[in-house]
């Protein structure tokens, strides 16, 4: 299995100018933790990652420190420059990579850094699940069949 | 298997009138993603709700609300999803299912809190039984190999 296989295509994005408040109406609104930030580069191309901000971010970096949150931008809390993984690694390699650097979800780019989705490890917990329905019911498949061929 | 197998025994809990921020503070400390609000911290520990970090994004910064004013009472959805320690944990994941939860506070006989268990617990648990099956399933083609030369 291959990244571009499982990922979520069309991830919910912010840019890093946006007023912090709004990243969190963002996350109620659609329903998720986590936003890619983004920027155009050059200008008018596909948005590259620049950087992701997760819920628990604002809680360590913002809510935790008694910061003023109606005085930030995304950009002052964001974890820039993240780690990604290109669409056609294996996901065992991507697995690897979440793993060494302690993620529960990594952006995926194209072969030329544009943003396509983000890996999340509740996508892969569902893929892997899948396959192991596959295998049950192969494993079910054959109990019939011989039960079928030597009655 | 019994939640009390598979559970995590360092639950971090507090009272209803902890604020948002002394949570998120907690929250930072502890390392960990969520608080178990009890009745009576110091006393009888019943739990009457659980305030994730993702409650505190949503529901005050979201919502514009002051985080050092904000009660936990407030932010807590009731009536909470809570397991027994000597429960199978089959019944604590369709319960997880049906509520759409991932964290559920256990409680004792007394139904004080003891430890918390989450959906990460229970994968945990449920892996370590397929690895068990997969090196089952090897042992028993190596022991097949070396007993039929």
């Amino acid at each position: 299995m291959i990244v571009s296989e499982i990922c979520r295509r069309n991830p919910v994005t912010i840019r890093s100018h946006e007023e912090l408040i709004s990243a969190a109406a963002l996350m109620r609104e659609r329903h998720i933790g986590y936003l890619i930030v983004v920027e155009p580069h050059p200008p008018h191309a596909a948005p590259r990652p620049v950087g992701v901000l997760t819920d628990r971010d604002l809680v360590v970096g913002v809510l935790a420190k008694g910061a003023d949150a109606r005085l930030l931008k995304v950009g002052d809390v964001m974890t820039r420059d993240p780690i990604v993984v290109c669409e056609d690694t294996s996901l065992n390699s991507a697995l690897a990579e979440m793993r060494r650097i302690g993620v529960r979800r990594i952006p995926v780019v194209d072969a030329v850094g544009q943003l396509v989705g983000v890996l999340s490890l509740d996508e892969v917990l569902d893929a892997i699940a899948e396959e192991l329905r596959g295998v049950i019911g192969s494993i079910r498949t054959e109990v019939r069949a011989e039960g079928a061929r030597r009655p | 298997m019994k939640v009390s197998d598979v559970c995590t025994a360092e639950v971090v809990y507090c009272g209803p009138g902890v604020t948002a921020l002394e949570a998120a503070r907690l929250m930072r400390h502890r390392h960990v993603g969520d608080v178990v609000v009890v009745s009576n911290p110091d006393n009888d520990r019943i739990p009457i709700g659980v305030v994730t970090d993702r409650d505190l994004v949503v529901e005050v910064l979201g919502n514009g609300r002051e985080a050092a004013i904000t009660p936990l009472s407030s932010l807590v959805r009731t009536p909470v999803v809570i397991a027994t320690d000597c429960e199978d944990v089959q019944e604590v994941l369709e319960r997880m299912r049906t509520h759409g939860v991932r964290r559920v506070p256990v409680v004792d006989g007394r139904g004080a809190l003891v430890a918390i268990v989450t959906l990460d617990d229970l994968l945990a648990a449920l892996l370590a039984d397929v690895q068990a099956l997969l090196e089952t399933s090897h042992r028993a083609q190596r022991r097949e190999q070396s007993t039929r030369r």
